[in-house]
């Protein structure tokens, strides 16, 4: 019994026992097979057509995309686990979690592998074995180097002697957040500087300069470096990690009941429509860095949008778009449907109420690259419409939960989304 | 094994969520830990079971501080939330079994007992009544037959006989020297078991009296 790790066994029984873990992998698969031929055949051409430069910016660039995915995922498992209140009231085993969630880390992220190499495989059959140890190298360092970040970030949220760093850079956030909120950008400059060495040799090795070909391994030696420092941090940090965030969650909740907030976004929208307001009130209050979320990132896009690279912005739209078409299954997760039913609200209410709020909370994307493509003039009927096309589905995701398909809404939805997105990247390509 | 509590504090910003707080429990002790909604009673338990960090002052179990090491007191107390969570997707069996792995010296058929499921101990926890999972977490906390027992509004909607039936164990478990913190609003429930009283209000520490001070306790609340 000893010799077994605990947690790693809770973790194997829940991926055989949970119905979702079996619709999401497939959902996974098709995605990455999807996206895969579609992206390759354009990426390679792009290859062919620019110089050999691009190699390393487009690898890097994997590369960063991969780190950047571990470095939230890391934070999740060590800071924010999904389960923490329940293994959380016992003694922690900080070596045996440790490994336990860098196992499923690796086996859940390891579909973000498939996809990079499947996006790269259009390319010669001689540069692929080296672009895969590049892509692994990055995956394996960004694991690793995240693990040991975020637990140091826990080790930062309480040391006196970071007290001023973090006081000058929180803003509005309590001390300890500051701490948390940075560690993914650290987690991404500590490894910028491996992937910037490793895409490098990568394209040295492929123009067959092999004297640098081991630097392809500088994320991977990284990542091994931060693997232990890690194991050695969760002895102590582990454990404070749930009480640090279980201080920022608490601060929060009494900082804004002592505000007493009621106001709540676009609410004079639905002064007349208690089913809109009630939805928007829950949508502002409970996921309401979704919203400031879409503001920030459609900001972010417009000014892509204004540089002028079309390409770019449909890419970004399209991975947004179907993140975000799981809202509307969000909105109703807090949606009793007992209470709907006996207050006598009807499910095409509440199914309208759901599209609106989803559509309202969308426009915060949209709006900023209406408005840089209105003022460039550079207004493109299909990307709006493409964003656009984003409100049925909504209202598809919505009615397979209103009728308690929630799972094969989600994946229809992503789906659907992906594939709408797929085609307008192809067609803009 | 002693909980020597010394000027225990928790603030946010402003907010003083618990002020000051001293106290020290004793082996046997079964204090009844009362005190209106938002009196600061659930804040105090999380710090005392290392599941929050203090502002200041001090918490010893056993003589060790465990602000410092929180691992102390997450392996010398057997913690009951007021809403706790389990593994769904495991049994009854399957969850005590790694409650057995990541405590040490915990006993699963002890734990089993406890529990009180008969059969239903093999079934999936999400198929569990509200009831049965309180039963299921109270069996997680005592398992290791720990040295400290909180219970943070523990027994409610547990039905009669499972009421008396728990009440019974933590009984024993007093008279063994263990040392039993239960927070409740059911006052009934203390009396004729409770050693102790503190009752805390607006996170300062009231009245730290024995059983006969319950009624009067009764009359301010």
């Amino acid at each position: 019994m000893r010799n077994i790790n605990p947690y790693s066994v809770v973790a194997t029984r829940k991926r055989k026992r949970e119905s979702s873990a079996r619709v999401l992998w497939w959902t996974k698969l098709v995605l990455v097979v999807v996206v895969s031929l579609l992206l390759r055949e354009p990426l390679s051409v792009y290859l062919l057509n620019n110089t050999a430069n691009r190699l390393d910016q487009l690898l890097f660039r994997t590369g960063a995309v991969l780190v950047g995915m571990t470095a939230l995922q890391t934070y999740t498992d060590v800071v924010r686990h999904p389960e923490r209140f329940i293994f959380g009231v016992h003694p922690i085993r900080s070596q045996l979690f440790l490994r336990s969630v860098a196992t499923q880390q690796l086996l859940h992220s390891f579909w973000y592998v498939l996809l990079s190499i499947g996006v790269w495989s259009g390319v010669s059959i001689d540069w692929i074995g080296w672009i895969v140890a590049y892509v692994i190298s990055a995956w394996l360092g960004g694991v690793g180097a995240g693990y040991a970040v975020h637990l140091g970030s826990v080790w930062a949220a309480k040391a006196s002697v970071m007290s001023g760093v973090l006081d000058s850079i929180r803003g509005a956030n309590p001390r300890e957040q500051a701490a948390f909120i940075y560690a993914p950008g650290i987690v991404l400059a500590l490894m910028g500087v491996g992937l910037i060495f490793g895409a490098g040799a990568t394209r040295l090795a492929i123009e067959g300069r092999m004297g640098f070909a081991a630097w392809i391994l500088a994320p991977l030696v990284i990542g091994i470096a931060g693997w232990f420092t890690a194991l050695r941090l969760a002895e102590v940090h582990l454990i404070r990690a749930g009480m640090v965030l279980s201080d920022i969650d608490t601060h929060w909740g009494v900082v804004e009941e002592a505000e007493d907030e009621t106001a709540v976004y676009l609410d004079w929208l639905a002064k007349d429509n208690p089913h809109r307001l009630r939805l928007l009130r829950q949508s502002w209050r409970l996921h309401r860095w979704i919203t400031i979320g879409l503001w920030v990132l459609g900001s972010v896009v417009a000014l892509m949008q204004w540089l002028g690279d079309e390409f770019e912005v449909r890419l970004a739209s399209g991975l947004l778009a179907t993140i975000f078409v799981v809202f509307p299954a969000k909105l109703l997760q807090h949606e009793p449907q007992w209470l709907q039913w006996s207050l006598g609200i009807d499910r095409f209410t509440q199914w309208r109420a759901v599209i609106e709020v989803s559509g309202l909370v969308w426009l915060g994307y949209c709006i900023p690259i209406g408005i840089v493509q209105l003022s460039t003039g550079a207004a493109s009927v299909q990307l709006f419409g493409t964003l656009l096309l984003m409100v049925p589905l909504f209202g598809l995701v919505a009615w397979f939960d209103l009728i308690g398909r929630t799972r094969q809404g989600v994946a229809v939805g992503l789906l659907a989304s992906a594939g709408i997105w797929l085609s307008a990247i192809g067609i803009g390509s | 094994m002693h909980i020597e509590v010394q000027g225990l504090t928790k603030s946010y910003g402003s907010v003083k969520a618990v002020k000051n707080l001293s106290f020290t429990l004793n082996p046997g002790d079964f204090v009844g830990f009362i005190g209106g909604n938002g009196a600061g009673k659930s804040t105090t338990i999380k710090m005392l079971t290392g599941q929050l960090i203090p502002s200041s002052g001090s918490i010893r179990i056993g003589g060790e501080d465990c602000v410092v090491n929180p691992q102390i007191a997450r392996e010398r107390i057997g913690y009951v939330p007021e809403f706790p969570e389990l593994y769904t997707y495991l049994t009854g069996r399957e969850m005590l079994e790694f409650v057995c792995s990541v405590r040490l010296g915990a006993d699963l058929e002890r734990g089993i007992a406890i529990a009180g499921l008969g059969d239903d101990i093999d079934r999936l926890i999400r198929e569990y009544s509200q009831g049965m999972r309180r039963k299921m977490a109270i069996a997680c906390a005592m398992v290791s037959k720990p040295p400290i027992l909180v219970l943070d509004e523990a027994l409610n909607g547990l039905d009669p006989s499972s009421v008396k039936r728990i009440t019974a164990l933590l009984e024993e478990e007093r008279d063994a020297g263990t040392i039993i913190m239960l927070s409740t609003h059911v006052l009934d429930t203390l009396e004729s078991r409770a050693t102790r009283i503190l009752y805390i209000d607006d996170g300062e520490l009231i009245s730290d009296c024995g059983i006969e001070g319950l009624n009067e306790i009764r009359e301010r609340l």
